[in-house]
């Protein structure tokens, strides 16, 4: 006797998704979660961030984690301390963040819904580069285009950007509005080719209400996507958990949909491997209480790309002395992240900045081509926060001009001046999936609840250093083409918040972790999501894609409870 | 809550004086105030018998009582010379327009109070814009480089409207209602 059907282990936007869909199948889904409380009431949809935004305006630094609590029993990495919980083992710092709560990252994350291009899923056969997936875009794209439904994306028809879209399967709403800031970008840059690549600003497909759409308000320009949209016009995960725990919250319910449960304050420490092989069940742990076991007929670990990977390796035994999953030696291998390089300079005339969204355009005509056999791909981000990333503005400008004696109205007019002519292009480079680049847990350091800290080994390949130096190129014929000054670099290099590769998925179990459907080659009861699963990834964010895998999963795993195929 | 000092009046003057600025929200003046005590040194002048803060506000309540002509640039010649004041004043115009200094922020309420936002012609973030879309067109309140504004006002050329600062502070229930 079994807790449930699926256990999902992880409640962020993958496991929030395939809960969603195999609840309204009628199969009985349990989540658990580390978080300690759903930031919603399930029973009547409330919405419960307001007490998130407040620790944001309470917060000294606003990090992207600086609206949540950061628990002891199951701590997040926070800008501001990365060392608390991450073991940093170099040669480069792994930058990135994640958020282990109820609703997982997608509570902080800036709402960037682009698809990946065709090229991506054919790296290895088609430049040589990295590996392939097991299936290609064709096979991805129709769930690409439910994914943009489930998670609200707003953008334009008539731009694939290098992703072709189906005839007739347009975006769920109208693209947002381009800042003016873009505006003054996207003429300047009319027409502009460096390399032989246009470079062309486009406005970014998002993941942002640009009508009432789920029930959640259009944006209001509250300039805030990063860290919490505080009227929920960004998506995230809790509006699929919500549905999946309450489907009269649901207007698209069907009669057979079975409330989901939810279990918070649960670390999920170990994955307990029968003799046949099959995952018997999940150890999961609280303060101060003993160990228990939770049990489903099939599991699905939907943590993220780090805690996945070190959930599996904590699970050896004498018999899986790699630990669970883990015949091929790759979980915790391939660690990614988009390594981001910032560049900045000093426009000639005001752009009007920090309003609204906090990105709006960029160009992702420079993703895809032939260059991909020798350096990485990039894409390239207009932040609307002027130098917000690159140098703490506007805050760091106004101690500036105060230190140099300006007072009254002179100080207003400097400041004015000052922070609204800045411009902020970052770079989010290719990452090529290094198997010593990795993720184990720490055999000394254990955070508070006992549970092995992440330790990491991460270095930027020569492959990415090649592309960051292209993007460099770019950028500063862009900053030509705008007539600006002061033009940039900011030295080093900066996370994006992208966990990737772990526990990648591919078609031989020799050298890959899981089937194209997450499911994994050693436990055929366990499933991986989550952008752990990718063997390579092009320069855009990888949330849609999660999405769209997670869904592709969701239908397989109805499909096999239910003998009725395609659940969206 | 931080209690009202006694001589918060004194200090919302001299607040408006070094910021140019009037209406200033009492609530969000008496947290700048301990802010500013706070980073100050504990005692000042020759033999420390003053509190820092009784030395700032005496010093200025000197200057306003000699006229309001010419108030700010005597206020800020004779407290930017001292070695103590100077940067008392700094940190309270830091404080009031980054609506903190260091890791000292005002509270939750007072949050919409820092005067960066308005400045900058943006709202403070977390905190809606004023209409759906008006990221895309420039704001009310258009900026001008300031050594062209002082060049052309110095010829006597109009000049486009410059950047107020938002003569009554905008509470955070004014700004989502």
């Amino acid at each position: 006797m079994t807790d449930c059907d699926v256990l999902i282990a992880g409640a962020g936007i993958a496991g929030a998704l395939i809960g969603y869909q195999l609840s309204r199948a009628g199969i009985a889904v349990t989540f658990v979660d580390a978080g300690d409380r759903a930031y919603f009431d399930a029973a009547t949809g409330a919405d419960q961030r307001d007490e998130l935004v407040r620790r944001f305006f309470a917060a000294p630094v606003k990090t992207t984690n600086s609206a949540f609590p950061n628990l002891a029993a199951a701590p997040s990495p926070d800008e501001g301390a990365l060392n608390a919980y991450f073991v940093e083992r170099g040669p480069a710092p792994f930058q990135s963040t994640y958020l282990r709560m109820v609703g997982g990252t997608t509570y902080h994350w800036l709402g960037t819904a682009l698809r990946y291009t065709p090229g991506t899923f054919a790296e290895r056969s088609r430049y040589g580069r990295g590996a392939d997936w097991p299936f290609g875009y064709d096979e991805l794209e129709p769930w690409y285009w439910r994914a943009e439904q489930a998670i609200g994306v707003a953008g334009d028809d008539a731009e694939d950007l290098g992703s072709p879209r189906a005839p007739g399967q347009g975006y769920p709403m109208p693209p947002v509005p381009a800042s003016y800031n873009d505006q003054l970008v996207m003429a300047a840059t009319a027409g502009l080719c460096v390399d032989g690549l246009p470079v062309e600003f486009r406005t970014t497909p998002q993941s942002r209400n640009t009508l009432l759409y789920q029930g959640r308000p259009a944006c209001a320009g509250s300039a805030n996507c990063i860290p919490i949209c505080p009227i929920q016009a960004k998506y995230d995960a809790s509006v699929h958990l919500k549905w999946a725990m309450n489907p009269s919250l649901d207007p698209s319910s069907p009669s057979g949909a079975r409330p989901a449960r939810l279990l918070t304050g649960l670390t999920v420490t170990r994955v307990l491997v029968g003799p046949d092989s099959q995952v018997s069940g999940l150890v999961v742990k609280a303060p101060g209480v003993e160990e228990r076991v939770l049990t489903a007929r099939t599991y699905v670990l939907a943590l993220n790309a780090i805690e996945n990977a070190k959930v599996l390796l904590c699970s050896a035994t004498e018999s899986l002395p790699n630990g669970v999953a883990n015949s091929s030696d790759a979980v915790g291998r391939y660690l990614m992240d988009h390594d981001v390089k910032i560049t900045y300079a000093r426009l000639p005339k005001p752009a009007y900045l920090f309003r609204g969204p906090l990105s709006t355009a960029g160009v992702e005509s420079m993703r895809e081509g032939s260059f991909r056999s020798r350096r990485a791909a990039f894409r390239i981000e207009l932040q609307n926060t002027g130098w917000s990333w690159a140098a703490g503005s506007p805050f760091t400008d106004v101690t500036a001009l105060v230190n140099q004696g300006l007072t009254g109205a002179a100080l207003r007019k400097a400041v004015a001046w000052q922070v609204n002519t800045q411009i902020e292009l970052n770079g989010l480079i290719e990452p090529e999936p290094d198997p010593s680049n990795r993720v184990r847990p720490s055999a000394t350091l254990r955070d508070a609840l006992g549970v092995p800290r992440p330790e990491l080994t991460y270095s930027i390949g020569q492959y990415s250093i090649d592309g960051a130096a292209a993007f460099w190129t770019a950028a500063q014929a862009v900053y030509q083409r705008l007539g600006a000054t002061e033009v940039a670099e900011v030295p080093g290099w900066q996370g994006a918040g992208h966990l990737m590769g772990t526990h990648r998925m591919g078609t031989d179990p020799a050298s890959s972790v899981c089937d194209g459907y997450g499911r994994t080659f050693d436990h055929p009861n366990l499933f991986l999501t989550g952008s752990g699963l990718f063997p390579t990834v092009d320069a855009a964010n990888p949330t849609l894609t999660i999405a769209a895998v997670a869904l592709r999963t969701a239908a397989q795993l109805v499909e096999a409870f239910t003998g009725k195929g395609d659940a969206a | 809550m931080t209690t009202e000092p006694p001589e918060l009046d004194v200090f919302i003057r001299l607040s408006e004086v070094l910021l140019d600025a009037s209406g200033l929200s009492r609530s969000a003046a008496a947290e700048v105030y301990a802010i500013v005590v706070a980073a100050a040194p504990a005692r000042y002048g020759i033999d420390g018998s003053q509190p820092p803060m009784t030395a700032l506000l005496a010093t200025f309540a000197e200057q306003e009582a000699l006229g309001a002509e010419g108030l700010a640039d005597r206020l800020v010649s004779v407290l930017y010379a001292d070695g103590t004041l100077g940067p008392m004043a700094k940190n309270l115009i830091i404080t009031w327009y980054n609506g903190g200094l260091g890791l000292a922020v005002l509270s939750p309420a007072n949050y919409g109070a820092a005067l960066v936002w308005p400045v900058i012609s943006a709202q403070p973030p977390g905190l809606p814009g004023p209409y759906y879309g008006s990221w895309a067109y420039p704001p009310p309140n258009l900026v001008t480089e300031p050594a062209v504004a002082a060049a052309a006002a110095s010829d006597g050329a109009a000049m486009a409207a410059p950047v107020q600062v938002s003569a009554t502070l905008r509470t955070p229930a004014e700004e989502t209602s």
